[in-house]
């Protein structure tokens, strides 16, 4: 390096050793002027290729370094997407849906009283385990959208969730002794998880969201995949410079080191094009095609849980036109309204099986809200049984059963898209597999080739 | 060179100390809360207590001096009541909610209770069946807008006779006399609201009752914390649980929280008095008139006896008399 160094900066005609002039061996001062200038062009000659060659190797070390972690950061955050926030995304999700469905399966089973078939209290009791394992699995990702550990929304789930179901269980013991104050229990315990609960698991999910859209965005390239690109051409581009350069000085077609070092990083440049191109494309499909709509039908699928949870609750309360009432036509005004949530989740999914579901829900949901009138009329003008029949009816035309029928339309969209976004977010991990080791050995390669391609060429100078 | 090591020795030392200290200092955990729910809408009001009741109308109490009543069925031509029996079934405004003055039968699930009973007898009075009735189910504050609108032909719904209140709509004279007082927990020390200044009580917010406890001074010159809930049974919840020292409110409704859990008892004297009346539209004025003549009759056969008997148990106090101006 340090011939190179010194020849670098183009040596005068001082520094040109003394024995050099005399090997020409011409004392008239033309053939001597001729020498030194001779001597001047092989010694800048030398200089040049000496200077292109390390130019050329520090820009193939600056690719590969810019590839590695470019595909190291996508591998991480395609990694995380599948390992981490996409199943903790889920699992937040599934504890608020657990303890929403929980909340409307609680009621419903209050109101059939002695009727409670068993597959309702099994069906409450199954959300009360699925949301403690879901809690476990949300809160045991230390800093994964929880907050703190002693004041955080897991925390506030964790230690409410009891006091819920305590008081779910006082209000079924005093019905079942036929006081009347079980109602007022089951409207606190309800109330409790509507205020407290839920916006807590909501918080929840909203940082797992969060995260996982922030992996996507990592995933799907980025500064780092474009710094690379540049970088990796660079040296392509260099590396075909240097060998034009060996072949014009040298007349040697070609310089068989260079060519392996140029076929090295030619290689990294369309492995990584092809693997970082897949990994975003699959990423970006992951979200557009799943984890977009996704969002939206699980908003939707909450707000027919709750929805659920006012009617029936207005029912417990035995209470008309009170909040539960303006809670629910508000909530189904923001689900089936104009550019509703059902709306934009079918806007978002495109078309398709998953804009069909929304497509379905949105019908079926607006039946259920004759139905949920009709009942209301009865319970106004005194026939309680009746408006309790018709919104728990698990037929067609019943509350429950057109309830029923938009969840499980949400239900199979909703795994529809997670299936999509899950499938999409492995493949786009796979896409990258090897790429890392690959970027190493082709940088190593490239840079052995250059050296070897190029050593020989300086030593024909000395 | 021995000083300066000695120093930088002395630094080091100074800086571990101080990091451990800050170690221990924020390792302090926050002290764990109990985890206490509140029914839906509970509130706590506070604020100057409201202007004093309206007297502009004299005694409230005083209703229409009553007509003879007509045979059930035969109704005089023109009146409301013809109407009503046209129509083939009195359209009654209620609460579903209030034990024990109508609400549902937790083993039957019938309406029943005092108010029901009440509106029962007007059905019979007018056609001689008890069940040509129809119910429809209103919370407190849309007692007075459905009988301006003419949905409902009269409301029996724990209604307080008030000047405020007749100068909406028509109210018969007396039905019942309830009274505004507290229900504590059987074991507590408490007799008197006047001990409970600067103490949590429950009472239910939009009622006549949460008016009077805000006027309330304790005897050590504390106002009670008043604490507002949306149904009855609210206040019970908040009582079992611990969260109140009492609940105040009708008599009535106090009498259904002592049915149901032996462990509360009702307590002092009357903060107020609530007389209830029927509510009916302002211009029918023969309804109001024949309800008058209903309930006179009722009290007068011992039929209003036995309604209380069953409603409450026990021997009924006599009927509070029917007052009565123009």
């Amino acid at each position: 390096m340090t011939g190179v160094s010194s020849a670098s900066t183009a040596p005068p005609p001082a520094r040109t050793p003394p024995g050099a002039g005399a090997d020409e061996g011409a004392p008239g001062p033309a053939p001597r002027r001729l020498a030194e200038v001779r001597e001047l062009a092989r010694g800048t000659r030398v200089g040049r290729l000496a200077t292109a060659a390390a130019l050329t190797l520090v820009l193939i070390l600056l690719a590969g370094v810019l590839a590695l972690v470019a595909t190291l950061r996508t591998q991480a955050a395609s990694q995380d997407v599948t390992t981490r926030s996409g199943p903790l995304t889920a699992a937040a999700q599934e504890l608020y849906r657990a303890i929403s469905d929980a909340d409307a399966s609680a009621g419903q089973g209050f109101l059939l009283g002695a009727g409670e078939p068993e597959s309702l209290r099994l069906r409450y009791q199954t959300d009360l385990a699925a949301a403690g394992r879901a809690l476990a699995v949300v809160g045991s990702a230390s800093g994964s959208g929880g907050g703190d550990a002693a004041t955080g929304p897991v925390a506030t789930l964790t230690s409410g969730l009891p006091v819920y179901a305590g008081l779910v269980e006082t209000a079924r013991t005093a019905d079942r002794q036929g006081l009347t104050y079980g109602s007022a229990y089951l409207r606190e315990a309800s109330s409790f998880l509507q205020t407290t609960l839920l916006p807590a698991a909501q918080e929840t999910y909203d940082a797992q969201a969060a995260a996982l859209s922030d992996d996507q965005a990592v995933a799907d390239g980025g500064v780092w995949t474009l710094l690379a690109l540049v970088a990796v051409v660079g040296a392509l581009v260099a590396l075909w410079l240097l060998h034009r350069r060996i072949a014009r000085t040298t007349k040697r077609r070609l310089t068989p080191g260079v060519a392996l070092a140029g076929a090295a990083v030619g290689l990294m440049l369309v492995w990584g094009v092809v693997a970082l191109g897949l990994c975003a494309a699959f990423t970006a499909s992951a979200r557009e095609g799943g984890s977009d709509p996704n969002r939206e039908l699980v908003a939707a699928r909450f707000a027919v849980l709750q929805s659920r949870s006012d009617e029936v609750l207005t029912l417990v309360a035995r209470s008309t036109g009170g909040d539960y009432e303006q809670d629910y036509v508000r909530r189904s005004i923001a689900l089936h309204g104009w550019q509703g949530l059902l709306d934009r989740a079918r806007d978002e999914a495109g078309p398709g099986p998953v804009a069909d579901d929304a497509t379905t829900a949105q019908t079926v949901g607006r039946q259920g809200i004759t139905v949920h009138e009709l009942a209301r009329t009865l319970d106004v003008s005194g026939d309680y049984d009746g408006a309790v029949a018709l919104a728990l009816a698990t037929g067609p035309g019943g509350g429950q059963g057109t309830v029923q029928q938009v969840e499980d339309a949400l239900d199979h969209a909703i795994t529809t898209t997670a299936d999509t976004a899950s499938s999409d977010a492995a493949a786009a991990d796979a896409a990258t597999t090897l790429l890392a080791f690959g970027v190493v050995v082709l940088t190593l390669l490239a840079a052995a080739g250059l050296a070897v391609g190029v050593w020989p060429r300086l030593q024909e100078y000395r | 060179m021995t000083t300066r090591r000695a120093a930088a020795a002395l630094v080091a030392l100074l800086a571990l100390t101080a990091l451990l200290a800050g170690c221990s200092s924020t390792a302090a955990p926050a002290p764990v809360q109990p985890v206490r729910p509140v029914p839906s809408g509970t509130t706590v009001v506070a604020g100057a207590p409201p202007a004093a009741p309206d007297t502009s109308c004299g005694d409230p109490r005083t209703s229409l001096t009553p007509t003879p009543e007509p045979p059930p069925g035969a109704m005089p031509a023109g009146t409301a009541m013809a109407r009503i029996v046209a129509r083939g079934a009195l359209i009654v405004g209620i609460d579903q909610s209030t034990v024990p003055l109508s609400y549902r039968d937790p083993r039957s699930g019938a309406l029943t209770g005092l108010d029901v009973r009440i509106a029962q007898e007007m059905a019979r009075a007018i056609f001689g069946d008890p069940n040509r009735i129809r119910f429809r189910i209103e919370n407190s504050s849309q007692r007075i807008p459905n009988l301006l609108s003419g949905q409902v032909d009269m409301v029996v719904q724990a209604m307080t006779v008030t000047c405020e209140r007749k100068r909406q709509i028509g109210m018969s004279s007396v039905y019942y006399d309830a009274a505004q007082r507290i229900a504590v927990p059987a074991v507590s020390p408490v007799t008197s609201i006047a001990e409970l200044g600067g103490r949590p009580v429950c009472t239910i917010t939009g009622t006549t009752s949460i008016t009077t406890l805000r006027a309330v001074r304790g005897a050590n010159g504390q106002p009670p914390v008043v604490v507002g809930v949306p149904q009855n049974s609210d206040c019970l919840v908040l009582l079992q649980q611990g969260q109140v020292d009492a609940a105040t409110t009708d008599d009535t409704i106090l009498a259904g929280y002592a049915l149901e859990d032996r462990r509360v008892a009702v307590r002092g004297a009357p903060l107020a008095s609530e007389p209830y009346g029927i509510g009916v539209a302002p211009q029918n004025t023969d309804l109001l008139r024949f309800t008058n003549s209903v309930l006179d009759r009722i009290k007068a056969d011992g039929t209003w006896a036995a309604i209380v008997a069953a409603t409450f148990g026990g021997t009924p106090a006599p009927p509070p008399p029917g007052q009565y101006a123009g």
